[in-house]
Order: C-alpha cells, then structure tokens, then sequence
C-alpha cells in the first residue's frame, strides 16, 4: 500500500513526486472549500450495479477476417517493438552528436555565463562614459556658477560705489537740510533775510523787482498783484543796481 | 474489493486522449499520463502535452490533430510508454506509425455502411419513378 500514498492521491498531494516532473499544464483553480474531488470510487465501496455484472460478448466475426486481423495485428506489434527501438536509437545519436537535451543545457549555460560577461563590460563602460559626462557638465556648470557669482559680485562693487558717492553727495546736500532741530533757527533766519525769487532779468544780467520787496511790510500791500502791462516800455527802475542816470537829467 | 493497482506493472507511462471542451463540445488534448490504471484522466493527472485533436469537424469537414513528435519519441523510446489505441490510429494516420488494424476494420464497416446507404437511397429514388412510370401507362 506504499504506493497509494505517492500514486493513488495526486489530487490532494500538492507537492507530489509525480507534478514534480513537470508542471501540469491546465491548472484548476479550486479556492478555498472548492477541491476537485478523487477521481473513481474509493475501492472499499462496491460497484454499481451497471457493471457488477457486466459481461462484454465479443461481435462474431467472419473467420478470415479473425485470421487478416491477427496477421495484421502481429505484424503491427512488431512494427511498433521496432519503432520504439528505432526512436530510442535517434535519441541516443542526437546525444552523442550533441543535440540531446544535456548537450543543450549545458550550451544554454555557457551562452547565459558569456552574456552575463557581456552586461558587466556593458556596464562598465557605461559607467565610464557616465562619469566622463558627469565630469564635464560638472566642470560646466560650475564655470557657469563661477561667471554668475563673479557677475553679481561686480555689480554689487559698481553698485556700492555709486551709492557711495550718491550718500556722500547726500550728506553734503543734507548741511542745509531743515530738520526737527534746527527749524527754528531755520525759520528765524528766513524771516530775518527774506530770499525773493519774483522778478524778472536781462541779458545783461539786471534783475528788476516789481513790487519791491521788503521785509516788513509798510503800509497795505495793493490787491492788485499781477502785470497788466509791458515794463520793458518804461524807463528800467526797481533795479538791484540803481541804473545809471542819463546825462540830461545831471544837467538838469 | 475492486481489482486495485498490480505494482509489478505499475509505472509504465501511458499516452492517451484527455476529454476536454464543454458540453456537447468534446477536445482532446493527447498527453502523457503516469499509469494507465490510474481511474479517469484528469488534469492533476497529466505529466506532459504532447498533442490536441479536434473530433468534430471544421468548416473544410475537416478533423484537425496536432503532435508533437519529438516528444512523443521521446516518451515512446526512451520512456517506453503504452500508447492508447486512438493515439495508434491518430499516428497511423500521420505516416509515423503503420495503419492500425482497427483503422482497416473501421474503414471497412464504414464503407459497408455507406454502401448501404447509397443502396437504400436508390432503392428509395428508383421506387417512385417507377410507380410514376407505371401509372402513365395504366
């Protein structure tokens, strides 16, 4: 009975010494509580009662045709005895030449060893031409990064200089600036010396003030501010420099 | 008890036809099975497919079978497997075996039959013309 538990089983035996040869190909997928059920009955239970009886009776048959059949079938048996030592016989040549399945797998070895050698060259020299590359956009980049900083740099120094000379200007400027401190010496001295800009000047440089002006107002200033005439018609008075008199008016 | 496993034949691969398809759809792959006492053949059975045949026939009425043959030299030199009596016929059939017997026996009740056929349609043509050629002349 040793043998019902390596043979008579294989559909419980997952791992059985027989799918170990060779998978099989149309795997049913039974899940969980789905097993495909034992092929047969088991042989403790009896036969149906279709066959427990069951006598095959042989169709008559005419006696030459008995005697073609059993030459026939003598001279078949012997053909396929023969057949079966010819292809034995093919099988062991291919070895021998070296076409049989170990010849085979020995080659499919030797090729797998010598592409792996093939990749790991491949590699290498990939590796290389990835390093040589890496080096140059390395060393590009950095001249570009080198170019930039350099840039900014300068223009920073170009930048500084000019703001150095604009605040020098400034603090120069800032000498008369009026601030919170000095404003009230500020006002004091712009109402001690009044600075008048409404007048008008030549070309020979005479600047005529009309109104006059003066510091503190003496009697009511006129309401009317604006020309309404053209002065150059008139004799130049109101002069900073007092114009020179004409010889009629000495003799006179 | 049934007559169980006889371990002194046990062993000996077996090439035979597995029943695959639907209902009233039979195909047949030939495979390799461990023993060919081993009750039905079912999947969790097969070593090795080494082949299909189709037994109904195509548009072209056309039974189409497929082999592998080096496998199947294989298993049958090397291996010295039992080959099924449908296989035989089926390599037969192919050229790498001699005609089966059973193929000649076959052929032969198959041509009897057909010959009776034809025979009987004739008969059941020549009948009427007959009886249509009698009744004109009455």
């Amino acid at each position: 009975m040793f043998l019902n538990r390596c043979f008579l089983s294989p559909a419980s035996s997952n791992s059985s010494c027989l799918n170990a040869v060779s998978l099989p190909l149309f795997i049913s997928s039974r899940n969980i509580g789905r097993r495909t059920p034992k092929p047969g009955k088991p042989p403790i239970l009896p036969p149906a009662k279709k066959v427990l009886y069951k006598v095959v009776h042989p169709p008559w048959m005419k006696p030459e045709d008995v005697k073609e059949l059993l030459w026939r079938r003598h001279a078949y048996n012997n053909a396929v005895v023969s057949l079966r030592k010819v292809f034995k016989r093919e099988i062991e040549a291919k070895e021998a030449a070296g076409l049989g399945i170990e010849a085979l797998r020995v080659r499919e070895k030797d090729e797998l060893n010598e592409l792996i050698l093939e990749n790991e060259r491949r590699n290498q020299e990939a590796t290389l031409k990835r390093e040589r590359q890496e080096k140059e956009e390395y060393e590009k980049i950095k001249a570009e990064f080198l170019g930039e900083i350099g840039k900014k740099l300068s223009a920073e120094a170009e930048n500084a200089k000019e703001k150095t000379i604009e605040v020098k200007k400034m603090i120069e400027i800032s000498q008369t600036f009026v601030t919170k401190d000095n404003l009230d010496d500020k006002l004091k001295e712009a109402l001690e010396k009044p600075v008048v800009f409404d007048y008008c000047i030549d070309l020979n440089g005479n600047k005529f003030f009309d109104p006059v002006p003066m510091k503190y107002v003496e009697g009511t200033p006129t309401r009317q501010k604006a020309r309404v005439f053209d002065r150059s018609l008139v004799q130049p008075r109101n002069t900073e420099t007092p114009p020179p008199q004409p010889a009629s008016a000495t003799s006179m | 008890m049934r007559q169980l496993i006889n371990p002194k034949t046990f062993g000996r691969p077996s090439i035979g036809l597995a029943l695959f398809g639907c209902t009233n759809r039979p195909f047949y792959h030939i495979c390799i099975f461990p023993d060919r006492s081993l009750g039905r053949r079912y999947e969790e059975n097969i070593i090795e497919q080494v082949g299909t045949f189709d037994p109904l026939p195509n548009a072209k009425n056309e039974k189409l079978v497929s082999m592998n043959i080096g496998r199947m030299k294989y298993w049958i030199g090397e291996r010295n497997a039992q080959i099924s009596v449908p296989v035989l016929e089926l390599l037969g059939l192919s050229g790498l075996f001699p005609i089966h017997p059973k193929t000649y026996v076959r052929a032969k009740e198959q041509r009897e039959t057909l010959a009776q056929q034809v025979a009987a349609l004739q008969a059941a043509t020549s009948t009427p013309s007959e009886e249509t050629e009698k009744t004109p002349e009455s």
